[in-house]
């Protein structure tokens, strides 16, 4: 799956660090999502949604 | 917005390092100290309250190790439950080689305190390898 986390979190100055501790997960996890190694669980993704105030879809799209 | 303040799971992780680190440290000390002393104390009571010293390190050791995977997020918990098994069939591997020549050829017995420390080294080295790297 890909995503435009990377850009999101770049657009507002923010860190890996500053994300993890919004989104309360480890500075590896984000790593990891904007580098699209690793899915993140739907509770997760709403969490992502819910901080850049966008669709879930308007961040996650399917890579296939 | 550059904050210095680290997210719950990598704060849980910064603070297991250091207590696995005095922990482990002070499991060495106690049970070297133990050893020397223990020949000397007549009273059974008190041979078993020495003894319960390293026991209880053992202990702390343990119940941080559960405390810091419960802390992580989902995708951590997920690597530190395969590395968990990696380290464990690694430890068990070795303790089973090693118990081979210890029956048939009269080796030295693997002392069974050592096995937790050990698995905590191993679990280190993996955690470096596959966890640490992302």
């Amino acid at each position: 799956m890909k995503n435009n986390l990377r850009d999101l979190r770049e657009e507002r100055g923010w860190t890996q660090a500053d994300l993890a501790l919004q989104l309360e997960v480890s500075r590896q996890t984000i790593n990891a999502l904007e580098a699209g190694r690793y899915d993140p669980s739907l509770p997760l993704a709403f969490k992502i949604a819910r901080l850049f105030g966008r669709r879930i879809e308007d961040i996650f799209t399917d890579a296939t | 917005m550059s904050q210095t303040k680290l997210s719950p799971p990598d704060a849980a992780m910064r603070r297991f390092l250091i207590v696995q680190f005095g922990v482990l440290g002070a499991f060495a000390v106690v049970m070297i100290a133990v050893e020397a002393v223990i020949p000397t104390v007549k009273t059974p009571w008190q041979r078993w309250l020495l003894a319960a010293g390293p026991a209880a390190l053992l202990l702390v050791w343990a119940w941080e190790f559960f405390r810091v995977i419960r802390a992580q997020d989902e995708m951590m918990q997920t690597i530190h439950l395969r590395v968990v098994a990696t380290a464990a069939c690694l430890v068990l591997l070795g303790a089973s080689l090693w118990g081979i020549p210890e029956r048939l050829l009269n080796a030295p017995e693997l002392p069974a305190s050592l096995l937790l420390p050990i698995f905590a080294f191993v679990y280190g080295a993996a955690w470096a390898m596959t966890g640490g790297r992302r």
